[in-house]
């Protein structure tokens, strides 16, 4: 074994006419674990994707597998699977035919023996035992989706690559799903890189999360780093329900304070220079701060409830206990929990 | 009760059905039966005014008012006298048919598929101008180019071969393939042969094993549009076919200057043999035509 990632990908460019998808992107994938590219839709996650299967080539960059420079390879000779958002099972074949068809790659020359073999533990794997004879047109969206991923999986890949693949499911076999897929990741020590632009998915389930911002990365980290020590308001505002509360501020008089004069953070910076505070709605706490704000909406979310009131010269969210019962045009006093600011200068 | 009732309903639905569709076919099929019945008929019988359509036998018939005529095979033994000025019978008119038709059926579509696959897949360097400058291959009326091409042909000794009308009708349908089906491997989601391609295919492979059987609907529907126009095209038939491979249309047309008027029994019988190929090959993709477009994605 070398200390080679198993997937390192530098400087990946890719622009489409006036559309820069990709501007530089480096990152790696070590040989176990679980990679997810959190972007928002047009960020660059699928080209990313596409360039690593060979289905694109990049402008500028490389991608190697295992140390080995691989950026001119075909698509067949790159040994990942690649999943799709839409599942694409091939209509009129039963199940078992879409399982076997990346086996009966002409390149791979597998004996008949192995096939049936490879066909029976997928289908145990993943409990589609009972659909192998069915047409894959007959399926649910929850059995396309296991029959898509078994499809993945019984090539045994040297990477998985994940392109959103529980986008076009209903919320709760989403969240099963995705538990589901980390623990088979971890079982068979594949390594998998899955972009989604889920936050949830990002955090339930990666190693480590890449973010990608209009093509560029903008933050590498385990889920705890990027949420607690987003690298830019951007970043910031991907993680997080409710999301984070982001105020202009500048300094005066020893704080960071809101176009109104509300204090957020102890500044040490020169009078007037500019930042953008971030504040979570969990560390604004509703009272003990100097200024009032009132309550505009309340959202009830069973564990706690998210009030949107009037403050700092706009709108925030303050969470709130789920027993409290305050109206609306309830007076609230926020104060900001001690040293929970994010601030970026500039 | 209402189960019972519903099922009623449906029966009555379905007789309905049925009456209107054997209603509608009984009238749609009245000319092709009268075509047939022109075939065995005499000469003086498909030129009576009155209409004669109940085959009897002599004795039956009676008087110049009846209905009935006596069958004869002699349309259809007519279709062995040659033209005049020519060897050919009916019969080689046919086979020069079936050879052009089909032969260039074949090679538009195949190519027609392949070149659409091109466009719909690959980002091709002012690709919306050639499929323009492709389709305006056929804005000009064929028949305006029919000088230029025979003296091409003469040159290059292509007159009066099979070879050179399929050429022809090749190229004349070869827009429309493309066309047509473009706008139905366009249908047909990348993800397939992506997927194909990823999981350790070539390209060529992913196209036959993966495209063409889900572009099989579009080749039919392509297919069935170019052997009409290939079947039924005179023009350039006559001009170029020659002795050697005119096609049935030129024959047809070869009857009108027979001196004892158009032989009506023998077009028939003529018609009838002409019409069927077209009907075997439209029964034969019937069933790829209606073959529904279902997908296994979850997006269309």
């Amino acid at each position: 074994m070398t200390d080679h990632p198993r997937l390192a990908v530098a400087g990946l460019t890719k622009r489409f006419g006036a559309i820069q998808a990709l501007a530089g992107v480096d990152l790696h994938v070590g040989r176990d674990e679980l990679v997810v590219v959190l972007g928002a839709t047009g960020a660059g996650k699928t080209t990313l994707l596409r360039t690593i299967a060979g289905l694109e080539t990049p402008d500028a960059g490389s991608v190697a597998f295992d140390g080995a420079e691989a950026t001119s390879w075909n698509p067949a000779a790159r040994d990942v699977a690649l999943m799709f958002q839409d599942f694409a099972l091939y209509p009129d074949w039963t199940v078992r035919r879409n399982l076997e068809f990346p086996l009966r790659a002409p390149a791979r020359r597998l004996p008949e023996s192995e096939i049936t073999q490879r066909i029976a533990w997928v289908a145990e794997l993943l409990a589609i035992g009972h659909l192998l004879d069915k047409p894959s047109t007959r399926l649910s969206g929850g059995q396309m989706q296991r029959v898509a991923l078994g499809r993945a999986l019984v090539r045994r890949p040297r990477l998985f690559l994940l392109d959103e693949p529980l986008t076009n499911l209903d919320a709760k076999l989403r969240e099963r799903l995705r538990l589901e897929i980390a623990a088979l990741r971890r079982e068979l020590h594949t390594p998998m890189l899955y972009v989604t632009h889920d936050q949830g998915e990002a955090l339930a389930m990666a190693d480590r999360i890449v973010v990608l911002i209009a093509g560029r990365v903008a933050q590498v980290g385990s889920a705890e780093d990027i949420y607690d020590r987003p690298a830019s308001p951007e970043v910031a505002r991907l993680l997080g329900h409710p999301p984070i509360n982001l105020i202009a501020a500048t300094a005066s008089d020893g704080f960071w304070r809101a176009g109104d004069g509300t204090p957020l953070a102890p500044a040490t910076a020169t009078v007037g220079s500019r930042a953008t505070i971030g504040i979570r709605p969990e560390h604004l706490a509703p009272n003990g701060g100097p200024r009032p704000a009132q309550i505009r909406v309340v959202q009830h979310h069973g564990a706690y409830q998210v009030a949107t009131v009037a403050w700092a010269g706009g709108e925030s969210h303050v969470l709130l206990p789920p027993e409290a019962a305050l109206p609306i045009g309830t007076e609230l006093h926020p104060s900001v929990v001690q040293d929970r600011a994010l601030i970026w200068p500039g | 009760m209402s189960a019972a009732r519903s099922w009623d309903e449906r029966g009555a639905w379905r007789w309905l059905r049925f009456v209107v569709l054997a209603g509608y076919a009984g009238i749609a099929l009245v000319p092709l039966l009268w075509l047939a019945l022109t075939s065995i008929k005499a000469a003086t019988d498909t030129t009576s005014t009155t209409a004669r359509f109940i085959p009897a036998a002599e004795s039956a018939v009676s008087g110049a008012a009846s209905h009935s005529f006596v069958p004869t095979a002699a349309g259809w033994t007519g279709l062995h006298t040659p033209l005049p000025g020519s060897p050919a019978t009916f019969l080689d008119f046919l086979l020069s048919s079936l050879i052009i038709g089909l032969a260039s059926t074949v090679a538009a579509v195949a190519l027609g598929t392949v070149t659409a696959y091109g466009f719909s897949r690959f980002r091709i360097a002012g690709g919306k101008d050639w499929l323009f400058f492709i389709l305006s291959t056929r804005f000009m009326p064929p028949l305006a180019v029919v000088a230029p091409v025979l003296l091409m042909y003469q040159q290059s000794g292509l007159t009066g071969t099979h070879l050179g009308l399929i050429l022809l009708y090749t190229v004349f349908n070869l827009s429309l393939a493309v066309w047509l089906m473009k706008g139905f491997i366009d249908e047909i989601p990348r993800a397939f042969e992506e997927s194909a391609l990823v999981d350790g295919y070539t390209r060529t492979q992913a196209f036959f094993r993966i495209i063409l059987p889900q572009a099989r609907t579009g080749m039919a529907v392509t297919a069935v549009f170019c052997l009409i126009a290939a079947w039924n095209e005179y023009g350039f038939a006559l001009v170029l076919g020659g002795q050697g491979a005119a096609t049935v249309p030129v024959w047809f047309a070869g009857l009108q200057g027979n001196i004892s008027g158009v032989p009506w029994p023998v077009v028939a019988a003529g018609a009838v043999l002409f019409v069927t190929p077209l009907v075997v090959f439209a029964v034969l993709v019937r069933n790829h035509l209606l073959r529904g477009m279902t997908f296994g994605t979850v997006k269309g």
